[in-house]
Protein backbone atom coordinates (compact mmCIF):
# COMPACT_ATOMS: atom_id res chain seq x y z
CA UNK A 1 0.00 0.00 0.00
CA UNK A 2 1.93 3.47 -1.36
CA UNK A 3 -0.58 5.42 1.00
CA UNK A 4 1.30 3.28 4.59
CA UNK A 5 4.63 4.38 2.43
CA UNK A 6 3.90 7.31 2.51
CA UNK A 7 3.20 7.65 6.44
CA UNK A 8 5.79 5.63 6.93
CA UNK A 9 8.07 8.67 5.38
CA UNK A 10 6.51 11.01 7.46
CA UNK A 11 7.39 9.61 10.67
CA UNK A 12 10.67 9.27 9.27
CA UNK A 13 10.55 13.31 8.46
CA UNK A 14 9.56 14.26 12.08
CA UNK A 15 11.53 11.80 14.18
CA UNK A 16 14.55 12.63 12.11
CA UNK A 17 13.81 16.57 13.11
CA UNK A 18 15.72 17.73 16.38
CA UNK A 19 12.73 18.84 17.91
CA UNK A 20 11.03 16.04 17.74
CA UNK A 21 14.30 14.09 19.74
CA UNK A 22 14.77 17.01 22.24
CA UNK A 23 10.66 16.87 22.92
CA UNK A 24 10.76 13.12 23.32
CA UNK A 25 14.06 13.53 25.71
CA UNK A 26 12.43 16.60 27.57
CA UNK A 27 9.35 14.71 28.28
CA UNK A 28 11.15 11.38 29.77
CA UNK A 29 13.38 13.82 31.94
CA UNK A 30 10.61 16.02 33.41
CA UNK A 31 8.57 12.62 34.62
CA UNK A 32 11.88 11.64 35.93
CA UNK A 33 12.46 14.65 38.10
CA UNK A 34 9.03 14.56 38.96
CA UNK A 35 9.55 10.88 39.93
CA UNK A 36 12.69 11.77 42.02
CA UNK A 37 10.98 15.26 43.65
CA UNK A 38 8.15 13.28 45.17
CA UNK A 39 10.30 10.43 46.50
CA UNK A 40 12.81 12.59 48.10
CA UNK A 41 11.06 15.45 49.11
CA UNK A 42 7.19 14.99 49.93
CA UNK A 43 7.65 11.26 51.56
CA UNK A 44 3.90 12.38 52.81
CA UNK A 45 2.77 11.80 49.66
CA UNK A 46 5.37 9.29 48.33
CA UNK A 47 4.44 6.98 50.91
CA UNK A 48 0.52 6.83 49.83
CA UNK A 49 1.03 6.93 45.59
CA UNK A 50 1.23 3.67 43.67
CA UNK A 51 2.08 3.68 39.91
CA UNK A 52 -1.31 4.86 38.38
CA UNK A 53 -1.54 8.03 40.67
CA UNK A 54 1.90 8.80 39.69
CA UNK A 55 0.65 8.41 36.34
CA UNK A 56 -2.44 10.20 36.35
CA UNK A 57 -0.27 12.74 37.98
CA UNK A 58 1.84 13.17 34.84
CA UNK A 59 -0.37 13.39 32.54
CA UNK A 60 -2.23 16.29 34.58
CA UNK A 61 0.85 17.82 35.13
CA UNK A 62 2.71 17.20 31.24
CA UNK A 63 -0.56 17.13 29.28
CA UNK A 64 -0.13 20.84 27.75
CA UNK A 65 3.43 19.64 26.26
CA UNK A 66 2.03 16.98 24.06
CA UNK A 67 -0.65 19.42 23.16
CA UNK A 68 1.87 22.07 22.13
CA UNK A 69 3.88 19.39 20.57
CA UNK A 70 0.86 17.95 18.59
CA UNK A 71 -0.18 22.04 17.31
CA UNK A 72 3.25 22.22 16.23
CA UNK A 73 3.56 19.15 14.26
CA UNK A 74 0.56 20.20 12.95
CA UNK A 75 1.26 23.63 12.11
CA UNK A 76 4.71 22.80 10.71
CA UNK A 77 4.06 19.04 9.03
CA UNK A 78 3.03 20.98 5.69
CA UNK A 79 4.67 24.67 5.60
CA UNK A 80 8.32 23.07 6.44
CA UNK A 81 7.59 21.23 2.81
CA UNK A 82 7.16 24.90 1.73
CA UNK A 83 9.63 26.71 3.76
CA UNK A 84 12.49 23.76 2.23
CA UNK A 85 11.33 24.00 -1.25
CA UNK A 86 11.00 20.53 -0.68
CA UNK A 87 7.36 20.26 -1.26
CA UNK A 88 7.80 20.58 -5.29
CA UNK A 89 9.68 16.88 -4.83
CA UNK A 90 7.03 15.48 -2.90
CA UNK A 91 4.09 16.23 -5.56
CA UNK A 92 6.27 15.57 -8.69
CA UNK A 93 5.76 11.56 -7.53
CA UNK A 94 2.85 9.29 -9.23
CA UNK A 95 0.84 9.66 -5.66
CA UNK A 96 -2.09 12.32 -5.48
CA UNK A 97 -1.99 15.86 -3.32
CA UNK A 98 -4.32 14.61 -1.61
CA UNK A 99 -2.98 11.19 -0.49
CA UNK A 100 0.31 12.62 0.41
CA UNK A 101 -1.87 16.05 2.62
CA UNK A 102 -3.71 13.12 4.58
CA UNK A 103 -0.66 10.98 4.88
CA UNK A 104 0.87 13.64 6.63
CA UNK A 105 -2.75 14.49 8.73
CA UNK A 106 -2.44 10.46 9.56
CA UNK A 107 1.18 11.25 10.86
CA UNK A 108 -0.05 14.10 13.11
CA UNK A 109 -2.50 12.22 15.05
CA UNK A 110 -0.20 8.93 15.39
CA UNK A 111 3.07 10.75 16.63
CA UNK A 112 0.50 12.72 19.11
CA UNK A 113 -0.83 9.33 20.43
CA UNK A 114 2.47 8.18 20.21
CA UNK A 115 3.17 10.80 22.42
CA UNK A 116 0.57 9.77 25.33
CA UNK A 117 1.10 5.83 24.69
CA UNK A 118 5.45 7.18 25.96
CA UNK A 119 4.13 9.19 28.71
CA UNK A 120 1.86 6.41 29.85
CA UNK A 121 4.39 3.64 29.69
CA UNK A 122 7.15 5.36 30.96
CA UNK A 123 5.16 7.19 33.32
CA UNK A 124 3.80 3.94 34.85
CA UNK A 125 7.49 2.06 34.75
CA UNK A 126 8.78 5.09 36.54
CA UNK A 127 5.89 4.87 38.77
CA UNK A 128 6.12 1.28 39.88
CA UNK A 129 9.70 1.82 40.65
CA UNK A 130 9.59 4.61 42.84
CA UNK A 131 6.13 4.13 44.64
CA UNK A 132 5.25 0.39 43.38
CA UNK A 133 1.84 -0.86 43.05
CA UNK A 134 0.77 -1.02 46.58
CA UNK A 135 -2.49 0.36 47.74
CA UNK A 136 -1.57 3.65 47.66
CA UNK A 137 -3.98 6.32 48.53
CA UNK A 138 -6.91 3.64 49.35
CA UNK A 139 -7.08 4.04 52.98
CA UNK A 140 -7.78 7.79 52.25
CA UNK A 141 -10.79 9.63 53.48
CA UNK A 142 -14.14 8.40 52.59
CA UNK A 143 -14.73 11.67 50.03
CA UNK A 144 -16.28 10.48 46.39
CA UNK A 145 -13.44 11.48 44.55
CA UNK A 146 -10.72 10.62 46.48
CA UNK A 147 -11.62 7.45 47.26
CA UNK A 148 -11.92 7.50 43.32
CA UNK A 149 -8.68 8.13 43.31
CA UNK A 150 -7.45 6.03 45.85
CA UNK A 151 -8.89 3.08 43.80
CA UNK A 152 -7.59 4.15 40.97
CA UNK A 153 -7.24 0.98 37.79
CA UNK A 154 -5.29 0.30 35.21
CA UNK A 155 -8.27 1.00 33.20
CA UNK A 156 -9.48 4.20 34.24
CA UNK A 157 -6.46 5.35 34.09
CA UNK A 158 -5.66 4.32 30.67
CA UNK A 159 -8.77 5.45 29.80
CA UNK A 160 -8.43 8.95 31.23
CA UNK A 161 -4.97 9.21 28.53
CA UNK A 162 -7.20 8.13 25.86
CA UNK A 163 -10.03 10.57 26.72
CA UNK A 164 -7.65 13.62 26.33
CA UNK A 165 -6.92 12.13 22.84
CA UNK A 166 -10.17 14.05 20.58
CA UNK A 167 -9.64 17.60 22.27
CA UNK A 168 -5.99 17.24 21.50
CA UNK A 169 -6.74 15.68 17.78
CA UNK A 170 -9.18 18.84 17.33
CA UNK A 171 -6.77 21.53 18.07
CA UNK A 172 -4.17 19.83 16.12
CA UNK A 173 -6.41 19.42 13.51
CA UNK A 174 -7.44 23.09 13.15
CA UNK A 175 -3.83 23.82 13.71
CA UNK A 176 -3.04 21.38 10.64
CA UNK A 177 -6.28 23.46 8.65
CA UNK A 178 -4.71 26.59 9.08
CA UNK A 179 -1.08 25.87 8.36
CA UNK A 180 -2.33 24.57 4.80
CA UNK A 181 -4.69 26.64 3.66
CA UNK A 182 -2.47 30.29 4.62
CA UNK A 183 1.16 28.26 4.54
CA UNK A 184 2.06 30.08 8.08
CA UNK A 185 2.75 27.95 10.69
CA UNK A 186 3.07 31.00 13.11
CA UNK A 187 -0.49 32.12 12.47
CA UNK A 188 -1.71 28.06 12.62
CA UNK A 189 0.21 27.36 15.52
CA UNK A 190 -1.35 30.89 16.80
CA UNK A 191 -4.88 30.23 16.34
CA UNK A 192 -4.75 26.54 17.61
CA UNK A 193 -2.54 27.61 21.04
CA UNK A 194 -6.14 30.70 21.12
CA UNK A 195 -8.42 27.75 20.58
CA UNK A 196 -7.14 25.87 23.31
CA UNK A 197 -6.55 28.60 26.16
CA UNK A 198 -10.37 30.24 24.83
CA UNK A 199 -12.53 27.44 24.00
CA UNK A 200 -14.42 26.77 27.25
CA UNK A 201 -14.81 30.45 27.59
CA UNK A 202 -16.15 30.57 23.89
CA UNK A 203 -18.27 27.22 24.33
CA UNK A 204 -19.84 28.88 27.68
CA UNK A 205 -20.49 32.34 26.08
CA UNK A 206 -22.06 30.66 23.18
CA UNK A 207 -24.72 28.64 25.44
CA UNK A 208 -27.17 31.85 25.89
CA UNK A 209 -27.30 31.97 22.16
CA UNK A 210 -29.42 29.50 19.98
CA UNK A 211 -26.50 28.64 18.23
CA UNK A 212 -24.74 27.51 21.25
CA UNK A 213 -25.16 24.14 20.46
CA UNK A 214 -23.20 24.16 17.39
CA UNK A 215 -20.60 25.38 18.66
CA UNK A 216 -17.69 22.85 18.59
CA UNK A 217 -16.35 23.69 22.24
CA UNK A 218 -19.55 22.78 23.50
CA UNK A 219 -19.03 19.42 22.45
CA UNK A 220 -15.65 18.72 22.84
CA UNK A 221 -14.77 17.68 26.00
CA UNK A 222 -16.37 13.89 25.38
CA UNK A 223 -14.89 12.95 28.38
CA UNK A 224 -18.16 14.77 30.13
CA UNK A 225 -20.39 12.13 28.99
CA UNK A 226 -18.64 9.33 31.39
CA UNK A 227 -19.93 8.10 34.35
CA UNK A 228 -16.32 7.80 36.10
CA UNK A 229 -15.75 10.90 38.54
CA UNK A 230 -12.37 11.20 37.69
CA UNK A 231 -12.17 10.68 33.68
CA UNK A 232 -15.10 13.73 33.81
CA UNK A 233 -12.50 15.82 35.46
CA UNK A 234 -15.02 17.66 37.08
CA UNK A 235 -17.23 18.84 34.18
CA UNK A 236 -20.93 17.91 33.07
CA UNK A 237 -22.15 18.28 29.20
CA UNK A 238 -22.67 21.17 27.83
CA UNK A 239 -26.44 19.77 26.18
CA UNK A 240 -26.96 17.09 28.13
CA UNK A 241 -30.44 16.38 26.72
CA UNK A 242 -28.89 16.36 22.93
CA UNK A 243 -26.46 13.47 24.10
CA UNK A 244 -23.42 11.70 23.22
CA UNK A 245 -24.69 11.01 19.69
CA UNK A 246 -25.02 14.48 18.72
CA UNK A 247 -21.62 16.27 20.33
CA UNK A 248 -19.88 12.97 18.17
CA UNK A 249 -22.12 14.46 15.21
CA UNK A 250 -20.94 17.61 15.89
CA UNK A 251 -17.25 16.92 16.10
CA UNK A 252 -17.65 14.66 12.44
CA UNK A 253 -18.50 17.95 11.14
CA UNK A 254 -15.95 20.32 12.28
CA UNK A 255 -13.33 17.92 11.05
CA UNK A 256 -14.59 17.13 7.79
CA UNK A 257 -15.11 20.65 7.08
CA UNK A 258 -12.05 21.35 8.12
CA UNK A 259 -9.81 18.54 6.52
CA UNK A 260 -12.08 18.72 3.46
CA UNK A 261 -11.13 22.42 2.68
CA UNK A 262 -7.81 21.77 3.45
CA UNK A 263 -7.80 18.67 0.64
CA UNK A 264 -9.65 21.13 -1.98
CA UNK A 265 -7.54 24.49 -1.96
CA UNK A 266 -3.87 21.79 -1.15
CA UNK A 267 -4.85 19.96 -4.55
CA UNK A 268 -5.93 23.17 -6.62
CA UNK A 269 -2.95 25.42 -6.02
CA UNK A 270 -0.25 26.03 -7.98
CA UNK A 271 3.00 25.21 -6.38
CA UNK A 272 5.93 28.17 -7.02
CA UNK B 1 10.49 0.61 -28.75
CA UNK B 2 7.59 2.95 -30.02
CA UNK B 3 7.98 6.09 -31.81
CA UNK B 4 5.74 8.27 -29.54
CA UNK B 5 7.23 11.15 -28.04
CA UNK B 6 8.82 10.68 -24.13
CA UNK B 7 6.91 14.23 -23.66
CA UNK B 8 4.60 15.79 -26.16
CA UNK B 9 3.60 19.64 -25.26
CA UNK B 10 0.00 20.46 -27.02
CA UNK B 11 -0.67 23.78 -27.62
CA UNK B 12 -0.47 24.54 -24.33
CA UNK B 13 -0.60 27.98 -22.91
CA UNK B 14 -0.27 29.02 -19.02
CA UNK B 15 -2.20 32.02 -17.66
CA UNK B 16 -1.46 33.66 -14.01
CA UNK B 17 -4.07 36.15 -12.80
CA UNK B 18 -4.88 36.45 -16.67
CA UNK B 19 -1.94 37.22 -17.51
CA UNK B 20 -0.43 35.01 -20.46
CA UNK B 21 3.21 33.53 -19.08
CA UNK B 22 3.19 30.35 -21.52
CA UNK B 23 1.33 31.00 -24.90
CA UNK B 24 0.26 28.13 -27.06
CA UNK B 25 3.39 26.52 -26.74
CA UNK B 26 3.98 22.85 -28.59
CA UNK B 27 6.78 20.40 -28.72
CA UNK B 28 7.66 16.84 -28.27
CA UNK B 29 10.86 15.16 -26.93
CA UNK B 30 12.11 12.10 -28.66
CA UNK B 31 13.14 8.91 -27.34
CA UNK B 32 16.85 9.07 -26.13
CA UNK B 33 17.50 12.51 -27.19
CA UNK B 34 18.54 15.21 -24.40
CA UNK B 35 16.75 18.27 -25.73
CA UNK B 36 17.44 22.01 -24.61
CA UNK B 37 14.88 24.50 -23.59
CA UNK B 38 16.53 27.88 -24.02
CA UNK B 39 15.00 31.21 -23.33
CA UNK B 40 15.87 34.13 -21.55
CA UNK B 41 15.39 34.86 -17.94
CA UNK B 42 11.58 35.35 -17.38
CA UNK B 43 10.69 33.59 -20.70
CA UNK B 44 8.80 31.14 -19.18
CA UNK B 45 10.65 27.61 -18.82
CA UNK B 46 10.05 27.38 -15.57
CA UNK B 47 6.38 28.56 -15.84
CA UNK B 48 6.69 25.02 -18.72
CA UNK B 49 8.57 22.65 -16.97
CA UNK B 50 6.50 22.97 -13.26
CA UNK B 51 3.13 22.47 -15.24
CA UNK B 52 5.08 19.67 -17.14
CA UNK B 53 5.46 17.97 -13.32
CA UNK B 54 1.98 18.70 -12.17
CA UNK B 55 3.35 21.06 -9.93
CA UNK B 56 0.86 23.76 -11.95
CA UNK B 57 -2.30 23.79 -13.62
CA UNK B 58 -2.77 24.31 -17.28
CA UNK B 59 -4.76 26.58 -18.58
CA UNK B 60 -4.90 25.41 -22.35
CA UNK B 61 -4.10 22.72 -24.35
CA UNK B 62 -2.56 19.27 -23.35
CA UNK B 63 0.57 17.73 -22.29
CA UNK B 64 1.47 14.26 -22.78
CA UNK B 65 4.04 12.01 -21.08
CA UNK B 66 4.57 8.09 -22.53
CA UNK B 67 1.21 8.62 -24.09
CA UNK B 68 -0.94 9.51 -20.91
CA UNK B 69 -2.24 12.87 -20.68
CA UNK B 70 -1.28 14.27 -17.06
CA UNK B 71 -4.09 15.66 -16.27
CA UNK B 72 -6.34 12.80 -16.45
CA UNK B 73 -4.08 10.08 -15.83
CA UNK B 74 -1.44 11.42 -13.55
CA UNK B 75 -0.39 8.28 -11.35
CA UNK B 76 0.75 6.78 -14.69
CA UNK B 77 2.17 10.00 -16.11
CA UNK B 78 4.43 10.67 -13.48
CA UNK B 79 5.50 7.11 -12.70
CA UNK B 80 7.48 7.97 -15.89
CA UNK B 81 9.03 11.23 -14.43
CA UNK B 82 12.34 12.29 -13.04
CA UNK B 83 12.90 15.71 -12.50
CA UNK B 84 14.74 18.84 -10.56
CA UNK B 85 12.37 21.56 -10.23
CA UNK B 86 14.72 24.81 -9.98
CA UNK B 87 16.92 23.82 -7.38
CA UNK B 88 17.61 20.21 -5.45
CA UNK B 89 16.17 20.76 -1.92
CA UNK B 90 16.45 17.77 -0.02
CA UNK B 91 15.93 17.05 3.68
CA UNK B 92 19.06 18.42 5.06
CA UNK B 93 18.38 17.37 8.44
CA UNK B 94 18.19 13.44 6.89
CA UNK B 95 21.25 11.49 5.74
CA UNK B 96 21.65 11.12 1.55
CA UNK B 97 20.18 7.35 2.10
CA UNK B 98 17.46 8.58 4.14
CA UNK B 99 16.33 11.10 1.67
CA UNK B 100 16.58 7.95 -1.42
CA UNK B 101 15.06 5.83 0.81
CA UNK B 102 12.25 8.41 1.28
CA UNK B 103 11.81 9.00 -2.30
CA UNK B 104 12.04 5.74 -3.70
CA UNK B 105 8.93 4.60 -1.05
CA UNK B 106 6.91 6.92 -3.21
CA UNK B 107 7.45 5.13 -6.27
CA UNK B 108 4.60 3.21 -7.79
CA UNK B 109 6.69 0.02 -7.86
CA UNK B 110 8.94 -1.34 -4.94
CA UNK B 111 12.66 -0.18 -5.33
CA UNK B 112 15.05 -2.81 -4.29
CA UNK B 113 18.13 -1.34 -2.20
CA UNK B 114 20.54 -2.76 -4.96
CA UNK B 115 18.86 -0.10 -7.37
CA UNK B 116 19.59 2.04 -4.62
CA UNK B 117 22.90 1.66 -4.54
CA UNK B 118 23.53 1.70 -7.90
CA UNK B 119 22.02 4.65 -8.30
CA UNK B 120 24.17 5.99 -5.62
CA UNK B 121 27.11 4.48 -7.15
CA UNK B 122 26.31 6.53 -10.60
CA UNK B 123 26.11 9.61 -9.29
CA UNK B 124 29.25 9.14 -7.45
CA UNK B 125 28.01 9.90 -3.95
CA UNK B 126 28.89 6.04 -1.97
CA UNK B 127 31.30 8.00 0.15
CA UNK B 128 29.34 10.66 1.43
CA UNK B 129 25.97 8.87 1.68
CA UNK B 130 25.17 8.35 5.15
CA UNK B 131 26.22 11.95 5.97
CA UNK B 132 23.68 14.51 6.75
CA UNK B 133 22.53 16.15 3.37
CA UNK B 134 23.09 19.99 5.21
CA UNK B 135 26.83 19.07 5.16
CA UNK B 136 26.91 18.47 1.08
CA UNK B 137 28.14 21.42 -1.35
CA UNK B 138 25.58 22.15 -4.05
CA UNK B 139 27.39 19.95 -6.71
CA UNK B 140 26.97 17.11 -4.13
CA UNK B 141 23.06 18.27 -3.67
CA UNK B 142 23.19 18.24 -7.71
CA UNK B 143 23.84 14.71 -7.92
CA UNK B 144 21.76 13.63 -4.76
CA UNK B 145 18.84 15.26 -6.83
CA UNK B 146 19.72 13.49 -9.74
CA UNK B 147 20.06 10.20 -7.58
CA UNK B 148 16.74 11.21 -6.29
CA UNK B 149 15.49 11.59 -9.99
CA UNK B 150 16.71 8.63 -11.54
CA UNK B 151 15.86 5.91 -8.63
CA UNK B 152 12.69 4.68 -10.69
CA UNK B 153 13.74 4.52 -13.62
CA UNK B 154 12.04 7.41 -15.49
CA UNK B 155 11.67 7.84 -19.15
CA UNK B 156 12.44 11.20 -19.28
CA UNK B 157 14.89 13.35 -16.62
CA UNK B 158 14.19 17.08 -16.31
CA UNK B 159 16.45 19.32 -15.16
CA UNK B 160 15.55 23.21 -14.34
CA UNK B 161 18.60 25.15 -14.88
CA UNK B 162 21.05 22.24 -13.51
CA UNK B 163 24.14 24.30 -13.76
CA UNK B 164 23.22 27.33 -11.83
CA UNK B 165 25.56 28.00 -9.32
CA UNK B 166 27.81 25.43 -10.04
CA UNK B 167 31.37 26.41 -11.32
CA UNK B 168 32.88 25.87 -14.75
CA UNK B 169 34.58 22.38 -13.72
CA UNK B 170 31.24 21.22 -11.75
CA UNK B 171 29.32 22.48 -15.04
CA UNK B 172 31.77 20.25 -17.07
CA UNK B 173 31.39 17.37 -14.89
CA UNK B 174 27.57 17.63 -14.72
CA UNK B 175 27.51 18.02 -18.62
CA UNK B 176 29.55 14.75 -18.92
CA UNK B 177 27.33 12.55 -15.96
CA UNK B 178 24.40 13.79 -18.28
CA UNK B 179 25.69 12.13 -21.46
CA UNK B 180 26.41 9.60 -19.49
CA UNK B 181 22.97 9.36 -17.81
CA UNK B 182 21.18 9.59 -21.06
CA UNK B 183 23.51 6.63 -22.69
CA UNK B 184 23.37 4.26 -19.75
CA UNK B 185 20.30 4.56 -18.60
CA UNK B 186 18.67 5.05 -22.11
CA UNK B 187 16.60 7.90 -20.97
CA UNK B 188 15.54 11.24 -22.65
CA UNK B 189 16.50 15.07 -20.82
CA UNK B 190 15.19 17.31 -21.24
CA UNK B 191 16.95 20.42 -19.66
CA UNK B 192 16.53 24.04 -19.43
CA UNK B 193 19.08 27.32 -19.72
CA UNK B 194 19.14 30.88 -20.48
CA UNK B 195 22.78 30.31 -21.70
CA UNK B 196 23.27 29.17 -25.21
CA UNK B 197 26.72 27.90 -24.38
CA UNK B 198 25.08 25.32 -22.32
CA UNK B 199 22.85 24.15 -24.17
CA UNK B 200 24.57 23.84 -26.93
CA UNK B 201 27.08 21.33 -25.00
CA UNK B 202 24.48 19.43 -23.48
CA UNK B 203 22.14 18.77 -26.19
CA UNK B 204 21.03 16.92 -29.36
CA UNK B 205 18.33 19.42 -30.32
CA UNK B 206 16.93 22.77 -28.43
CA UNK B 207 13.51 24.62 -28.34
CA UNK B 208 13.65 28.52 -28.14
CA UNK B 209 11.28 30.45 -26.60
CA UNK B 210 11.07 34.18 -25.58
CA UNK B 211 8.08 35.53 -23.41
CA UNK B 212 6.27 32.91 -23.41
CA UNK B 213 6.30 32.32 -26.66
CA UNK B 214 7.81 29.69 -29.49
CA UNK B 215 10.78 31.05 -31.36
CA UNK B 216 12.53 28.39 -33.08
CA UNK B 217 13.65 24.54 -32.73
CA UNK B 218 17.30 24.14 -33.43
CA UNK B 219 19.31 21.16 -34.36
CA UNK B 220 22.59 21.24 -32.34
CA UNK B 221 24.36 18.82 -34.17
CA UNK B 222 23.61 19.36 -37.58
CA UNK B 223 24.47 23.21 -37.28
CA UNK B 224 28.24 23.11 -39.17
CA UNK B 225 26.10 20.80 -41.91
CA UNK B 226 23.84 23.10 -42.63
CA UNK B 227 25.95 25.98 -42.86
CA UNK B 228 28.32 24.38 -45.32
CA UNK B 229 26.81 25.94 -48.66
CA UNK B 230 26.73 29.31 -47.36
CA UNK B 231 29.81 30.36 -45.59
CA UNK B 232 30.77 33.69 -44.37
CA UNK B 233 34.32 34.54 -45.48
CA UNK B 234 36.88 37.41 -44.06
CA UNK B 235 39.54 38.53 -46.53
CA UNK B 236 42.68 40.93 -45.21
CA UNK B 237 43.85 42.58 -47.62
CA UNK B 238 46.29 45.68 -48.64
CA UNK B 239 43.17 47.45 -51.03
CA UNK B 240 40.04 46.35 -49.83
CA UNK B 241 38.18 48.60 -52.41
CA UNK B 242 39.77 46.88 -55.02
CA UNK B 243 39.14 43.32 -53.82
CA UNK B 244 35.68 44.40 -53.42
CA UNK B 245 35.35 44.97 -56.88
CA UNK B 246 36.48 41.52 -57.67
CA UNK B 247 34.31 39.59 -55.62
CA UNK B 248 31.57 41.66 -56.31
CA UNK B 249 29.95 38.65 -57.92
CA UNK B 250 30.32 36.84 -53.97
CA UNK B 251 28.30 39.64 -52.59
CA UNK B 252 31.30 41.14 -51.22
CA UNK B 253 31.27 43.56 -48.50
CA UNK B 254 33.93 46.16 -47.25
CA UNK B 255 34.84 46.26 -43.63
CA UNK B 256 37.04 48.45 -41.81
CA UNK B 257 40.68 47.85 -41.58
CA UNK B 258 41.65 45.91 -45.08
CA UNK B 259 38.84 43.13 -44.62
CA UNK B 260 36.29 42.39 -47.00
CA UNK B 261 33.33 39.86 -46.14
CA UNK B 262 32.19 37.89 -48.63
CA UNK B 263 29.71 35.04 -49.15
CA UNK B 264 30.95 31.67 -50.87
CA UNK B 265 30.97 28.22 -50.67
CA UNK B 266 34.79 26.32 -48.90
CA UNK B 267 35.64 24.72 -52.72
CA UNK B 268 35.60 28.33 -53.99
CA UNK B 269 38.15 29.94 -52.19
CA UNK B 270 41.39 28.77 -53.76
CA UNK B 271 40.16 30.32 -57.16
CA UNK B 272 39.12 33.41 -55.21
CA UNK B 273 42.35 33.65 -53.84
CA UNK B 274 43.91 33.23 -57.22
CA UNK B 275 41.49 36.17 -58.60
CA UNK B 276 42.50 38.54 -55.72
CA UNK B 277 46.40 37.50 -56.72
CA UNK B 278 46.21 37.98 -60.60
CA UNK B 279 44.90 41.95 -59.47
CA UNK B 280 48.33 41.96 -57.54
CA UNK B 281 46.19 41.83 -54.43
CA UNK B 282 48.12 40.92 -51.17
CA UNK B 283 46.19 39.03 -48.51
CA UNK B 284 47.15 38.82 -45.26
CA UNK B 285 44.64 36.47 -43.54
CA UNK B 286 41.55 34.35 -44.69
CA UNK B 287 38.77 33.51 -42.08
CA UNK B 288 36.14 31.52 -42.27
CA UNK B 289 33.25 32.49 -39.98
CA UNK B 290 31.07 29.46 -39.11
CA UNK B 291 27.77 32.13 -37.82
CA UNK B 292 27.91 30.63 -34.40
CA UNK B 293 24.94 29.10 -32.42
CA UNK B 294 25.37 32.31 -30.27
CA UNK B 295 25.03 35.09 -33.04
CA UNK B 296 21.71 33.00 -34.24
CA UNK B 297 20.36 32.90 -30.69
CA UNK B 298 20.66 37.12 -30.11
CA UNK B 299 19.37 36.98 -33.98
CA UNK B 300 16.61 34.95 -32.64
CA UNK B 301 15.97 36.62 -29.42
CA UNK B 302 16.52 39.79 -30.53
CA UNK B 303 19.30 40.70 -27.95
CA UNK B 304 17.58 38.73 -25.77
CA UNK B 305 15.77 40.64 -23.27
CA UNK B 306 17.50 40.71 -19.34
CA UNK B 307 19.38 37.40 -19.67
N1 LIG C 1 3.28 32.90 -9.60
C1 LIG C 1 3.51 33.87 -10.50
N2 LIG C 1 2.76 34.99 -10.50
C2 LIG C 1 2.98 35.97 -11.40
N3 LIG C 1 3.92 35.93 -12.35
C3 LIG C 1 4.70 34.85 -12.41
C4 LIG C 1 4.54 33.76 -11.49
N4 LIG C 1 5.44 32.82 -11.79
C5 LIG C 1 6.15 33.29 -12.84
N5 LIG C 1 5.70 34.51 -13.21
C6 LIG C 1 6.22 35.32 -14.33
O1 LIG C 1 6.28 34.50 -15.46
C7 LIG C 1 7.42 34.80 -16.23
C8 LIG C 1 8.19 33.54 -16.52
O2 LIG C 1 8.79 33.07 -15.36
P1 LIG C 1 9.64 31.74 -15.34
O3 LIG C 1 8.83 30.63 -15.89
O4 LIG C 1 10.16 31.57 -13.97
O5 LIG C 1 10.82 32.08 -16.34
P2 LIG C 1 12.23 31.37 -16.56
O6 LIG C 1 12.22 30.08 -15.81
O7 LIG C 1 12.32 31.17 -18.03
O8 LIG C 1 13.26 32.30 -16.06
C9 LIG C 1 8.21 35.84 -15.45
O9 LIG C 1 7.96 37.09 -16.03
C10 LIG C 1 7.64 35.77 -14.07
O10 LIG C 1 7.66 37.03 -13.47
MG1 LIG D 1 13.57 29.47 -14.28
Amino acid sequence: MIFLRLVQNEIMKINSKRQSILFFSLLAGLVLITAIIIKAYISDLALVMNYLQFTMLTITIFGFLITLFGLILGAQIVTDEYKDGTIKQLLIRPSSRVSILFSKYLSVLIMITAAYFFLFVWSSLLGFIFFGAGEGLASAEKIPLLEEIGNLTFTVVFQFYLTELPSLFFLATLSFFTATIFKRSALALSVAIIAYFSGKVIGGLSQNYWWGEYIVFNHLPLYAYSDSVVIQRFSSPAYPELGLSFSIIILVLYFAIMLGSSALVFSKRDVA
Amino acid sequence: MSNTPVVELRNVTKKIKGKPIVQHLSFSVQRGEVYGFLGPNGSGKTTTIRMIVGLSSITEGQILVEGHDITKSRSQAMAHVGAIVENPEMYGYMTGMQNLIHFSRMASTPISKERIMKIVELVELTHAIKQKVKTYSLGMRQRLGIAQALLHSPSILILDEPTNGLDPSGIRQLRDHLRYLAKQENISILVSSHLLSEIELMCDRALVIQEGKFIDEISIHNQPEEAANALSVEFEVDQAAAATAVLQDWQAKTGDHGKVTIMAEKSEIPRLVSLLVAQDISIYQIHIKTESLEDRFLALTKGGTQS
